[in-house]
Parts: structure tokens; C-alpha cells; sequence
């Protein structure tokens, strides 16, 4: 058992220093919060690691041990010791730790401005607000970006069921929960792509509800959030142009929000400036002009679900229109 | 005198509810810091406490138990003698050591509790 | 250690032999298709372990479809919707139908035995549990088999399970299967507090009860304490779903993380609720394979009533990442601390004890998955300190860390030493024990399997990997971790399978087994037949069969107390709580079919109930209702027999009311339940003002009734209580007749109704519903739960009044009137500070 229990340890540690693909690992933080809980993390997995050898020799002492290591065990006061003061003196430091810990979360959030992004967690896609430029709300969706190097607000909210919002490398999870109004301070420490997922089971296609997150320098950060605000490029082509007329027609507006077009719907993500997003449909597809073909047919199939019909009715001509028009909103 | 007889002897019964509250003893006062620490702490953010308010309501409401626990802790047998023990009755010295273990636990999980005031501050999400 | 043949014995010379066949007629099992009928704990037990473990395979073969569906990325074996049905019901399963009665079918099969008691207090209310979980189980099971499981999680979060979002039947099944299994669970509770407590061997003092006593003990108190929360939240959903109180829809002033707190005080102590017996059951195995006592019996005590406690503390911890302010996450996180310091004591005392083994420890089947458990717990134990750090549960908090831990602890501390239990215990039950050979066999695959399938999740959670997805996109680092879960799994599953083939080729029920096989020193292996042991022994010390290894003989003999059936029928002897004296001898009914048409039709009532099938609905609680009262017609028999003599010259009472009888503790421990089902309805209410007092009486709802209204209330409550203690008062001697007293115990329930209902006119007269907002529906789910207590009491009124007009009830028969009053004097008193609650505290805050 003991041979077992140092090779399962070892293993361990060798499974996690060696991920490659650690986009959404908590393993490989980004973030002031994952980054100090990432160090109590392995603190305490290597505290772990030394009671647990030391409960496995314990045992193999007290089986196979000679007779006098044996006699050393069998005391009342191998109780009092390892049951009680051993564990009150580790659980003492490990408590205080984690308090440490948890305090300069607070710390962190008095430090960030009032929140200036809103995530709404819907079924089953992010609704991301951010506060223009000028104050005004720049709704886009599944897709967060945020400046890197100081500590960010931002407020979550759910208008259906609890949603929870999580980005592994850059904190922990924070719920959204209907009626209420929780605030996440992220404080990200270098530009790069992280992936974050929903976390609180939603029902449905819950598996498929995640997202990225850019984190970009402050001039760059500043730049594209008023890109974001300004309304969509209007469509060019012949192509782009037969695709915005077919979206019209056909009553996609209805949900969908095309800022600078009659599109102004709110039920579904709005796609002012969706060719620009690394994903399609709260990262269940990649971005790119087949991909949006394929979920305007298929998106039952793609996730199940999903509050979307299938439409079916467009020509295939059509169809490559109208993505091809999502496409060029960038 | 042989067990059988021991076992037939009539002697002063020892209160039931009694002894147990007097092995619950240190938990029991756990549990009530415990709920008066959290029910208050909420309550009194949620009627707009300032964060100073809550931490001496979490002191206040700690060290009361504390040291009431901690009396448990050094002189035990007046408590027994109140709850009803009697000193003849079967394996007696058994719950005094239960009671006294016990509550020495409770104690330890009373002071966690209470110290994480002087750490985390009150009425504030934190994140 | 006391000499052994010098002690006086309660019988000395030889008994008659008819004594063991007149046992062997009364305590013969019924045969055939009969058996449904039976009662006895043995039977009993083992058809509750046999339902619990069949639903542990059919649970772990949906684990199965699970791990097979997460073998590879964009997975497409299982459908979406079908995952999260079957998720939910795996969960469910596992906790509802499998862990708890599982551990609670051991507390019924094997207290008894420990203790030396002929059966267990409550014989038809343990075949009633039972038969009711069975049925009601089944049901709930199979919904997974047509498509109509339930899809919410087996935490169930609102507003997810709400009409809205989960339409359809799906949800409510879950609900039926949770009513169950929450009846069940404190039918279970009450016996094991009644039978731990008050049949215990003369002599066998409290501090010398078997670890199992107490574990047991605990669970029991604690299920007392953590149900009746979920009880209140099930019913809190139910009346949701069904008519719209919007206790939970934010809009309204309800919130959805008031489920999750009345849940989750549940959730947590249920992980211990589970745990404890198991932790119980690994304290009577090392002792008997070191062959020696227990190092630390105390401190052992200490450790499950600490954890027991501790344990209340740390339902937050499911709910770090709801947003709820630090400070309150860290007091839980303390408890969490503070409940950790338990586990370790057992952990060394375990240890101490196989060091100070006779020889050497011995390692066969039971102690290896021993050995399994304590490595196992350990990891898991140390993983619960990491997710009980608020800001590392930030990350880990359902991720597949957090799957990894609670199967650590779960599998490792409780299905591990239920599986050392089964090679262990089944030579009590059985013809011969299990084999040995395939046993290591299960015990290397179970333990290899079961690390292989889960250590990895702890990396896989941390690499991002939430809970309950059906599916994942590969090139996360999630791809090869998942594959070898699954091999895991397989492996895992490889040695229960072969552990089934053992049970059938080796497991025949039945008495005839070796009496002691493993030289141990509980008196469970006493020799026993149906009757349980000849004789029940005077006990002086925590191992009787190892200080006295004439004991066996001398209990078959019948040298100890109660070698003969005094009573002419099923009986067992009742003790002192604290100290173990004798007190009198408990009249016990026999196999019956009321108990089994009662469960089946309750069962069938819900079942139809959930589908809207109202009026056959009715018809089955109309018979369910009558098969109770046939039940109970035929239960408190009177003083007639007289006192008899158990041995030793000592001459008890074969009937008993008042605080000393078992009928009387029963109530109070469901007095207890009811207050911690009324405590969580006080604390739901208060939550809900301090969410939204914008709904409360004068500011989002009308005024709260006239101070004329409560106190009319009051006053009919109170002279309710009066006509009640009056009927007290009143209870005739033997033979004579008092029409008063009737007359007055029919009107104390009918005064306490009228006083339910005109509580209700109170407030409908304001112009306050129960769906406009969360302050209506609180309002009047306090009329809910009095009006429960008021129904229950009607039936008892009239059925002490009917016994009394049977000439069943008297002032020395009376406990059939005792168990009404002492409800009512509950209820009454409930009812008033809900007066005060409802009337006082609006006008308090406003």
C-alpha cells in the first residue's frame, strides 16, 4: 500500500506539471486570485502528501512492524498525539492560510472601480455588457475582454436559472443567481486567451456553455471596446449584402441584435460584431463561415436544446449568404 | 460485591436527560455560538451594520461560550453534580473523560470560529 | 477482567427444553409468500440490505454508462438529455436509496444482535419502512428507464426544478422517491434511538455499548436533526410546482438559494449520516482481527459525537461560491476544521489498536477492506480539507475535484467497510461465510479499480473540468485522464460483479453458520437462532465474549435472563437508558400483513398522486390509513399479564406507560423531528424577510390581521390543551366508564383544527394569497405545517376514543391516549409562538 500510494503521488505530480493544454487549467493561473490559490493549493497538497505517508507507514508499521516499533504505537497517547494535537496544530496554520487568502480577495475588490461589465448568464450563452466609452451599454456575448494589470469588476447576474461563472486560470467561480447581483474582482496579469466554463449545473445543454476570455494591454483593451460600441459594419459584398437582406427577411431580428440595422431583438446573443469572437454559440463551434452555416441548420444537433430553431428553410445559396454576412461583422 | 447483585441493587438513579447534556455539553454550546454567530453576523449586515459591528458581535458572542466551556474544561464536576449524575453510578469516571474530550474539541472549533473576525472582515462579499 | 465461573448467573440448573421450542413457535419466520409479513429484524435487515444493495448495482451500472459516455472527447454513446437523467438518478440513488437505508438496514440487522435483544422495539414500523422504500424506490428507479427520470441534479437547485424550467413529471418523481426515503429514514431513526437506548442487555451500561451502539446512536440523532430540513424543502418545492407559493422565484420575493440551504443542512450531515455507522462498523472489525479492545473506546465515542455536532456547521461549504459574505464562509470553514480533528482520532485509534494486535494483525477479506478504507478515507479526508478552504473551493467547487474527493469519501468510508461488513458478518446471517479467495479477488479490484478511476479527477478537475457535462471538447488536457477513469471504473466494477458471483454461489441465508468464526468478543456472535440468543446475558464488561468464554454456553443454556418466553409472545427485555437496569419486558406484535399493505398502499397513494391520478390516489390512502389503524388497534395490550419473572428472582411489569416507556420516547423523538421541521420552517421565514422584506405585511402586502384575530386563536388553542389534560385527568379506572373523557379528548383535536383554520380566514380576510409573493406563501405554509400535526392528531383522538369506547383505554391502559397528548401539548405549543411569529414579528420590524 505504501508503494502504491508514493507512485499514485507521483503520478500526480507529474500529470500536473507536465499539462500542454491548459487553457482552462487552474493548474496554469493568469490571475491574481488563481495565482494565490494555485500556492495554497500545492501548500496543502504537500501537507497532504506527508500525512498521508505518514497514516500508510504508520499502518505498515503497526501490521508488519517488529514488536517494539509495534509497543511504541499501541498507546493511548499515539491517539491524543495524531488524532488530536498533530491535526489541531496543521489544521491552525492550514485555517489561517486560507483566511490570509481569502482576505486579499477583499483587499483586491476594494481596489476595483465599480463594475463596468455585466455578465448575464442565460440558457445556455454568456450576455457580456461592458460601459462604453461614453457611458453608454455594449452588449455583446459569450466572449469577455478585459485589460490586463489591474483589478476588474464585474457584476453577474441570471434572469432564468443558476448559472455559475468560471474562468479556472484566471479565479475562482461566482454564481449567477436570479434576484441577486454578485461582483468577481479578475485581476488578470498578462494579455493571452483563457477559456472559462459554466460551472452550476443549468440544465439542458449545461456541457455546452463556455467561453473565452481575451485579456488584452490597456491601449489595446481601450481601442476595441470602442470598436465595440460603434455599430456593425455594414455589409459589402454582393454576398454580405443578399445575406443581411435574407437575415431581415426572415425574421432572425426577431431575437438577434445587429446594432445599426432593425435587428433588435434581445432574446438571443447579440452579433454586432460576431466574426470577431473566437467561437460561435458559447464556444460550442469555432468561428468561420461553415461553422455559422452549420448552426443556423443544425444547432439542435450541435446542442441539444438550445433555445434556437433549426432553420431549414433557406436555399443553400442563401444560407451562404447569410453566413457569410454574420462572418464580415467584425 | 458480584455483578448480579451490583446489577440488582437498588441505588440513586442518575438523570437521563442530564448525563447526556453533560456529554453534549461543550458541542451544545458550540452549536449556539455557532448559530448566534451566523444568524447575527447576516442579520445585522443585512439591517446595514457597520463591518466594525459585525466583528464584535462575532467576538462577543465567541468569547462568552469560550469561557464558559473553558470553566467546563477545568472544573467539571460542579456541572455534573447540577445535570444530575450521582457519583455512584456505573462507568461515571467514562463520561467525565467523554464530556471533558468533547468538550475540549468544542472549545478548539469555538475559538476557530471566533478567530476568523480578526482575519476576514465582516458584512462584505470580498471578492 | 473478571473471573469466570465464579459469578453468580440469573438462572442457576437446567431449563426446561419446551422453553426453546415454545421460542422457536413464537419467533418462527413465516414461510413462502408469507414472508412479506415477516417482522423480525434478521429477516427484515437482510431484504433491507438486499433492496439497498441491488439498487447500489443498478446505480453503479448507470456509472458505468457515464464513464463509458466520458471515455473520449464529443462523445455520442448517451444523448444529452438521457446523461442528465441519468446523473441525476445515479446520484440520487447512490445517496437516497442505497447509502442511507443501506446503513440503516445495519443498524436494524445488526443492533439487535450486539445488543442481545430479542428484536428491535418497533418491529412493523421497520417492515413498514422498508416495504414503503422498496416500493417507492423501485418506482422512483425506473422512471430512468422510460425517459421520464428526473434531469435536475440529485441536489435538485431551484429555479431549475421549478414548472418553468422543468416541466413534466420528471422533477416530481424525484420528490416521491425522497418522501420515501425521508419516511423511512426517521421510521428507521425512531427505532434505533428506542432500540439502542432502552434494549440494551442488563448491565451493558452506556459506556459499555459497542462502537456500533453509538455510531448508530448518533446517526439516528442526527437524521432527527438533518431530514426534517429537506423534509420542509421538498414540501416547500412540491407546493411550488404544484400551486405556484413562490418561495423560491426571485421576482416574488422568493430566493433560490433558500433551497439550497434547507438542502444542504441536510446534504452535509447526511455525508456523516452515512459515514458514521460505517466509521462504527470498522471499530467492532479491527478489534476482533488485532484480538484485543479497542485503544481509546472513549476517545472513539468523543469522535463520532464531535462529528455528529461539527457536522451542522458545514452546509455553507456546499455554497462557497454563492456569493454570501466572507466572513460567514469563513465560520464554516472553521467547522469544516473542527470536524476533521474526529476523523483523525479514529484514524489512530484504529492504528494503535492493530499495533497492539495479539500476535500479529490478521489479514483476510474483512480486514483488507479495512486497510482499503483507511487509506482511502485519509486522501479523501485530506481533499475535504482543501475544499473546506473557502478560496481553493473557489476553484475546485464542482469541478471534477470535488468528484474525486466525495467518492473518496464516500466509496472509501462507507462502501468499503460495508463490504468488509459483508465478509465479516455473514456467517451471523448465514450457512457458511463467504469465499475467501474471491474476496481478495474483489478486495484487489475494487481497490485498484477504484483508485485508478478516481485520483485522476482530482487532475482533471483542476485542469477545468466542471461536474455534470455530458460531453467535452478535447485538447482541453482532459482527454487521456478521462479514458483511464473509465478503465478505472471497469476495474472497480470487475470486482463487485465477481463479489455478486460470490454471493450467489456461497450466501445461503438461514442459521446454522460457525457461532464465533473469527474469535470475536460482541455478542453478536453469541449463538443465535430466530429468536436471536436463548437468553439475554448480564453484561459487565465491553467484550463479554472475551472475558467470559463460557458465556456462549451459558446463554444457550438459558442461565441468563429471560430464557423462556414469560408473556407467551414476542417480547424483549427493557433497560435503563444510562445505566442498563431492567425495567420491564416490552410486548412485541408478530408477522402481519398490515404493515406491508400500509407501505405498499402509502406507496401507491404518492406514486398516483405524483402522476394526478387524485381519486385512485385517495383509494390507496384511505386502505393505507386503515392498514395503520388495524395495525395500532392491535399494539398497546395492557397490564393484564402482570409482572414476570426474567430471572435471577427479579420480577418486572410486561406493560408499561409513562416517561419510562418506549411509546413515550418514541413520541419524543418525533416531537423532536417535528421541532427541527418547525425550526427550519422559522428560519426559511426569517431568511426570506431579510432577502425581501420590500413583501413583507404593510409594505408589499396588506396589513397583518387585527391583534383580535391571533389572540381568538389563541384562546382556542389553549382550551384545547385544557380539554386534553382533562381527558387526562379523566382516563377511568379499569372497567368503569367517564363519558367526559371522550367527549374532551375528541374536542381538544377538533378545537386545534378550528383554531389552524381560523388562522387561515385571518389572513385571507386581508386580501393576503399565497401565490401573490413570498410573505403569502410563508404565511401560510406555517397554517401547512400546523395543519399537518392537526390531521395526525385528529386521527389519534379518534382512535383513542374509539379505544375507549372498546374498552381499550383506561387509566392504567393508556398509552394509546399518552402518544395523542403528548403531541398535542407539541402542537399546541408550536402553534402558539407561530402566532407570535406571524402576528409579532411584522409589526417588530416595520
Amino acid at each position: 500500500m505504501k508503494n502504491s500510494a508514493a507512485r499514485l503521488l507521483f503520478l500526480a505530480t507529474a500529470m500536473a506539471t507536465s499539462g500542454c493544454a491548459g487553457v482552462q487549467s487552474a493548474l496554469m493561473p493568469r490571475g491574481e486570485e488563481a495565482i494565490e490559490v494555485d500556492r495554497l493549493f500545492w501548500t496543502i497538497t504537500g501537507i497532504s502528501a506527508f500525512v498521508t505517508g505518514l497514516v500508510v507507514a504508520a499502518v505498515a508499521v503497526a501490521i508488519f512492524g517488529p514488536p517494539r516499533w509495534r509497543d511504541r504505537l499501541d498507546k493511548d497517547w499515539i491517539v491524543w498525539g495524531g488524532g488530536v494535537v498533530f491535526p489541531v496544530v496543521v489544521l491552525t496554520g492550514v485555517f489561517i492560510y486560507g483566511l490570509i487568502v481569502l482576505r486579499s480577495g477583499d483587499v483586491r475588490a476594494r481596489e476595483a472601480e465599480e463594475p463596468g461589465i455585466t455578465v448575464v448568464g442565460k440558457r445556455w450563452w454568456w450576455e457580456v455588457v461592458y460601459t462604453g466609452p461614453n457611458g453608454e451599454p455594449v452588449t455583446t456575448a459569450n466572449e469577455l475582454r478585459i485589460p490586463a494589470g489591474r483589478p476588474i469588476a464585474i457584476r453577474l447576474e441570471s434572469d432564468n436559472v443558476i448559472h455559475s461563472f468560471w474562468v479556472p486560470r484566471l479565479a475562482g467561480k461566482l454564481d449567477m443567481i436570479p434576484g441577486r447581483s454578485n461582483v468577481l474582482t479578475l485581476e488578470a496579469t498578462e494579455p493571452g486567451l483563457s477559456r472559462g466554463q459554466c460551472a452550476e449545473y443549468c440544465g439542458g445543454a449545461h456541457a455546452l456553455m463556455a467561453f473565452y476570455v481575451e485579456v488584452l494591454p490597456q491601449e489595446e483593451y481601450d481601442d476595441w471596446l470602442a470598436h465595440e460600441a460603434s455599430d456593425a459594419r455594414p455589409p459589402e459584398s454582393e454576398q454580405e449584402i443578399q445575406g443581411q437582406e435574407v437575415f431581415m427577411r426572415s425574421g432572425c431580428g426577431a431575437c438577434h441584435s445587429i446594432r445599426g440595422t432593425e435587428a433588435n431583438g434581445v432574446i438571443g446573443p447579440d452579433l454586432t460584431h460576431l466574426g470577431s469572437r473566437h467561437s460561435l454559440a458559447a464556444a460550442a463551434l469555432p468561428n468561420s463561415k461553415a461553422a455559422i452555416a452549420t448552426w443556423i441548420v443544425e444547432n439542435q444537433h450541435i446542442k441539444p436544446e438550445n433555445l434556437m430553431p433549426e432553420y431549414r428553410i433557406f436555399e443553400p445559396e442563401e444560407l451562404d449568404a447569410v453566413a457569410a454576412y454574420l462572418e464580415s461583422l467584425e | 460485591m458480584d455483578r448480579l447483585d451490583e446489577l440488582l441493587t437498588p441505588n440513586p438513579k442518575p438523570s437521563t436527560v442530564g448525563t447526556l447534556v453533560y456529554i453534549l455539553f461543550g458541542p451544545i454550546l458550540w452549536a449556539l455560538q455557532f448559530t448566534l454567530i451566523y444568524g447575527g453576523h447576516t442579520l445585522a449586515c443585512s439591517q446595514g451594520a457597520t463591518p466594525a459591528a459585525g466583528e464584535w458581535l462575532v467576538y462577543a458572542a465567541s468569547i462568552v461560550p469560550a469561557v464558559i466551556v473553558l470553566v467546563f474544561l477545568v472544573v467539571q464536576t460542579p456541572f455534573a453534580r447540577i445535570l444530575g449524575l450521582t457519583r455512584a453510578m456505573e462507568d461515571r469516571r467514562a463520561y467525565d473523560r467523554i464530556a471533558w474530550a468533547v468538550a475540549l474539541l468544542s472549545e478548539f472549533a469555538i475559538v476557530w470560529t471566533g478567530a476568523t473576525a480578526l482575519v476576514v472582515a465582516a458584512c462584505t462579499q470580498g471578492r | 477482567m473478571t473471573e469466570t465461573t465464579e459469578r453468580k448467573l440469573p438462572n442457576e440448573g437446567n431449563r426446561p427444553k419446551e422453553e426453546v421450542d415454545e421460542l422457536l413457535r413464537i419467533w418462527a419466520m413465516p414461510k413462502g409468500f408469507r414472508l412479506v409479513t415477516a417482522v423480525n429484524n434478521t429477516v427484515i435487515g437482510l431484504l433491507y440490505i438486499g433492496a439497498a444493495f441491488a439498487f447500489f448495482i443498478a446505480a453503479g451500472v448507470l456509472a458505468l454508462l457515464m464513464r463509458t459516455q466520458l471515455a473520449v472527447p464529443e462523445n455520442d454513446f448517451l444523448s444529452q438529455d438521457l446523461y442528465n437523467q441519468i446523473f441525476t438518478v445515479h446520484g440520487t440513488t447512490m445517496m437516497f436509496l442505497f447509502a442511507v437505508p443501506a446503513v440503516e438496514a445495519l443498524g436494524v440487522m445488526l443492533l439487535p444482535q450486539m445488543l442481545a435483544a430479542r428484536d428491535l422495539p418497533f418491529p412493523r414500523l421497520s417492515a413498514f419502512a422498508i416495504w414503503a422504500y422498496v416500493v417507492g424506490g423501485t418506482v422512483f428507479f425506473s422512471t430512468v428507464l422510460y425517459d421520464q427520470a428526473p434531469k435536475g441534479g440529485w441536489f435538485m437547485y431551484t429555479p431549475l426544478t421549478l414548472k418553468e424550467f422543468s416541466p413534466g413529471d420528471n422533477a416530481d418523481f424525484w420528490l416521491l422517491g425522497i418522501g420515501f426515503i425521508e419516511i423511512s429514514a426517521i421510521a428507521g431513526a425512531i427505532e434505533i434511538v428506542v432500540g439502542a437506548l432502552r434494549t440494551r442487555p442488563p448491565g451493558m451500561s452506556l459506556s459499555k455499548m459497542p462502537i456500533f451502539g453509538w455510531a448508530m446512536l448518533i446517526f439516528a440523532a442526527m437524521i432527527m436533526f438533518a431530514f426534517p430540513a429537506v423534509i420542509l424543502g421538498t414540501m416547500l418545492l412540491e407546493i411550488e410546482r404544484s400551486f405556484g407559493w413562490p418561495f423560491f422565484t426571485a421576482d416574488k420575493g422568493g430566493d433560490p438559494v433558500l433551497w439550497q440551504h434547507l438542502f444542504w443542512f441536510f446534504g452535509h450531515p447526511e455525508v456523516y449520516i452515512i459515514f458514521l455507522p460505517a466509521a462504527g462498523l470498522v471499530s467492532m472489525i479491527v478489534p476482533t482481527m488485532a484480538q484485543r479492545p479497542l485503544i481509546g473506546y472513549n476517545l472513539i465515542v468523543v469522535a463520532l459525537i464531535a462529528t455528529g455536532f461539527f457536522s451542522f456547521g458545514l452546509w455553507v461549504h456546499h455554497m462557497f461560491t454563492t456569493g454570501i459574505p466572507s466572513l460567514s464562509l469563513a465560520f464554516f470553514s472553521a467547522a469544516s476544521m473542527a470536524v476533521a480533528v474526529p476523523s483523525g482520532i479514529q484514524m489512530f485509534s484504529w492504528i494503535a489498536t492493530i499495533a497492539g494486535s495479539k500476535g500479529r494483525f490478521r489479514i483476510n477479506t474483512p480486514s483488507l477492506f479495512v486497510l482499503g478504507f483507511i487509506f482511502i478515507f485519509t486522501v479523501g479526508g485530506l481533499t475535504g480539507i482543501m475544499v473546506a478552504l473557502v478560496p481553493l473551493d473557489f476553484q475546485v467547487h464542482d469541478t471534477y475535484f470535488v468528484v474525486a474527493h466525495f467518492h473518496y469519501v464516500l466509496i472509501g468510508g462507507m462502501v468499503f467497510p460495508l463490504f468488509a461488513t459483508f465478509y465479516y458478518w455473514t456467517p451471523m446471517v448465514a450457512k457458511r461465510q463467504l469465499s475467501e479467495r474471491l474476496g481478495r479477488w474483489v478486495f484487489w479490484l475494487m481497490f485498484v479499480g477504484f483508485n485508478v478511476a478516481f485520483f485522476p479527477m482530482h487532475i482533471t478537475g483542476l485542469r477545468g473540468m466542471p461536474r455534470r457535462v455530458w460531453t467535452y471538447e478535447s485538447g482541453l488536457g482532459w482527454d487521456w485522464l478521462n479514458m483511464i477513469s473509465t478503465v478505472g471504473a471497469y476495474i472497480f466494477a470487475a470486482g463487485v460483479a465477481i463479489f455478486v458471483i460470490d454471493l450467489f454461489r456461497n450466501f445461503r441465508a438461514g442459521e446454522g453458520g460457525p457461532d464465533n468464526p473469527w474469535n470475536a468478543g460482541t455478542l453478536e456472535w453469541l449463538p443465535n437462532d430466530v429468536y436471536s440468543a436463548r437468553s439475554v446475558p448480564l453484561i459487565d464488561s465491553r467484550e463479554p465474549l472475551w472475558d467470559h468464554p463460557t458465556l456462549p454456553q451459558e446463554v444457550q443454556e438459558g442461565r441468563h435472563f429471560l430464557p423462556n418466553a414469560p408473556t407467551g409472545g414476542r417480547e424483549t427485555i427493557v433497560t435503563s437508558a444510562i445505566e442498563g437496569k431492567p425495567q420491564y419486558i416490552i410486548q412485541m406484535p408478530g408477522p402481519g400483513w398490515s404493515p406491508f399493505i400500509a407501505a405498499v398502499f402509502t406507496a401507491s397513494f404518492f406514486l398516483l398522486l405524483t402522476i394526478k391520478l387524485v381519486i385512485p390516489a385517495v383509494i390507496c390512502a384511505v386502505i393505507a390509513v386503515g392498514a395503520m389503524l388495524y395495525w395500532t388497534w392491535g399494539l398497546d395490550p395492557g397490564p393484564d399479564k402482570g409482572e414476570v419473572e426474567i430471572g435471577a428472582g427479579l420480577k418486572v411489569p410486561t406493560y408499561m406507560s409513562g416517561p419510562s416507556s418506549h411509546s413515550w420516547w418514541a413520541m419524543i423523538v418525533l416531537m423532536l423531528v417535528a421541532s427541527s421541521l418547525y425550526i427550519a420552517y422559522v428560519f426559511s421565514y426569517l431568511y426570506l424577510w431579510v432577502v425581501s422584506p420590500e413583501f413583507w405585511a404593510g409594505r408589499g402586502s396588506p396589513e397583518v390581521p387585527d391583534w383580535l384575530w391571533p389572540l381568538a386563536d389563541a384562546g382556542l388553542i389553549v382550551l384545547g390543551t385544557l380539554c386534553m389534560w382533562g381527558a387526562g385527568r379523566l382516563l377511568p379506572k379499569p372497567g368503569e366508564r367517564r363519558l367526559l373523557m371522550p367527549v374532551l379528548n375528541a374536542l381538544g383535536p377538533l378545537l386545534l383544527t378550528a383554531a389552524v383554520a381560523l388562522e387561515i380566514y385571518a389572513h385571507w380576510q386581508t386580501g393576503l394569497t399565497p401565490t401573490a409573493n413570498s410573505y403569502g406563501a410563508m404565511v401560510y405554509m406555517q397554517s401547512v405545517v400546523n395543519a399537518q400535526l392537526a390531521l395526525a392528531l385528529l386521527f389519534m383522538g379518534g382512535f383513542a376514543v374509539a379505544r375507549y369506547f372498546a374498552a381499550r383505554l383506561d387509566c392504567e391502559r393508556r398509552v394509546s391516549f399518552d402518544n395523542g397528548a403528548l403531541l398535542y401539548y407539541y402542537a399546541a405549543g408550536q402553534a402558539l409562538f407561530g402566532l407570535v411569529l406571524i402576528h409579532g414579528f411584522p409589526r417588530m420590524v416595520i
